[in-house]
């Protein structure tokens, strides 16, 4: 019961991008493609799944007074791996999403569970925390891709969904601006829905 | 004192630890790694000397001429499209001034200064807007034939809302001026550079043969 509530907190009580608005940065600059999302995502899970999981397993042996350092080094390494792996075996997914696979190194999001949870709790836990809200950055990610995909573009996932009907692009939703407008409104909803339900 | 002696210790295990996983993974990907970026030349080569039938692997036939640099500094590479043993067209890169930075392309010539095709390799440009210049494919493919006699400013050029009739005339995108304008920029450093080291490529490459 409790590991199901570590993990369900992730998606939408504590969803890392809509409500604790962590890891902005790739948030708003990949998400012109829904697939983006999805890729940005996969590789946050992998990070955070394996930073959690040693974390939690070397938690006890690590002094207070380096514990930082020793979070960023697994995370970097984790990362490094992930960065790697993509180049080796989605090269061009690796070519759209560029500097933002070593930036989840320094993504608030992985630090702040390792900080927050994983140095705190067993490695049981710290999977089910790693998958919620690794998930929960995915899901949030992937809606607002596919937003700015189908207004920008009038495609979702690379597939017409628009463009067929004579649909005029709505291009700003590829910009900068189009991110945050279509961030804030994700959010509004959000907190709308969670309110009535409560 | 036994505290700071941990400290040291752990920190150096965590590292060393952590060093031995990441040379791991990079003795299993690095193959494949320098694959996929053999093969995406490949892609660009083959591209850029489409006007043209070769009949050797250009990617793996290449000169470097040390004293022609690109615009990071570092010498250019020469792809050579040859057909019975002779050169018929070069590939090279290029870069010019977009709107988010430098275009990068390859470009592709014949001995005459033709164009026979390009392929765009790197750009920071608007998504939706300026970035059509990678994903429309009108846009690219009107590049093939192009050249630039008869031109009044010696030079290719881009027009916005006419036809590009002329053999130097090049059409914008709807929307996107500077791009396209960076592409063909990139086109004519490209082929003047082409102009002065066109006899030394040609030197090196027919003493490449024997």
């Amino acid at each position: 019961m409790s590991l199901w509530k570590e993990f369900n907190k992730g998606i939408i009580k504590e969803n890392p991008v809509l409500r604790l608005v962590l890891g902005m940065c790739p948030t708003l600059a990949v998400t012109t493609r829904a697939i983006n999302g999805v890729a940005m995502g996969c590789a946050v899970i992998f990070v955070l799944l394996g930073s959690n999981i040693v974390i939690s397993l070397i938690r006890k042996v690590i002094p207070t007074k380096v514990r930082i350092p020793v979070f960023i080094v697994v995370i970097a390494s984790f990362v490094t791996t992930v960065d790697l792996l993509m180049a080796g075996f989605f090269f061009e997914l690796h070519k759209v999403l560029g500097i933002f696979i070593p930036l989840i190194v320094v993504n608030c999001i992985i630090l702040g569970r390792a900080e927050a949870f994983a140095s705190k709790h067993s490695i049981l836990d710290s999977v089910f925390d790693a998958l919620g809200m690794g998930i929960g950055f995915t899901l949030a990610l992937t809606v607002l891709g596919s937003v700015r995909e189908i207004l920008g573009n009038g495609t979702i996932f690379g597939f017409d969904l628009l463009m067929s009907v004579g649909y005029q692009k709505f291009i700003i939703m590829l910009l900068p601006p189009g991110g945050f407008i279509a961030l804030g409104l994700m959010m509004g909803l959000m907190n709308k829905l969670t309110k009535e339900t409560s | 004192m036994r505290s700071t002696v941990m400290l040291v210790v752990v920190l150096t295990l965590v590292c060393l630890i952590s060093a031995l996983a990441l040379a791991l993974v990079n003795g299993v990907t690095q193959d494949r790694i320098a694959e996929q970026k053999r093969l995406a030349e490949l892609r660009a080569v083959s591209e850029a000397l489409r006007g043209i039938v070769c009949d050797n692997d250009p990617s793996r036939d290449a000169i470097a001429i040390p004293e022609w640099k690109g615009k990071d500094g570092t010498s250019k590479r020469v792809c050579l499209g040859r057909k019975e043993g002779k050169v018929i067209g070069v590939a090279f890169t290029s870069a010019g001034e977009g709107y988010g930075g430098y275009i990068t392309i390859m470009m592709g010539v014949d001995l005459t200064g033709k164009l026979t095709g390009i392929e765009i390799l790197e750009h920071l440009e608007t998504p939706g807007l300026g970035a059509n210049i990678e994903s429309a494919e009108l846009f690219r493919d009107q590049f093939k034939g192009k050249y630039r006699e008869g031109s009044p400013t010696g030079k290719l050029k881009v027009v916005k809302g006419e036809e590009a009739d002329d053999n130097w005339e090049i059409e914008a995108l709807t929307g996107a001026t500077v791009s396209p304008t960076g592409v063909v920029q990139a086109i004519n450093d490209g082929l003047k550079d082409f102009d002065t080291y066109k006899n030394e490529i040609l030197a090196k490459a027919e003493g490449g043969t024997q």
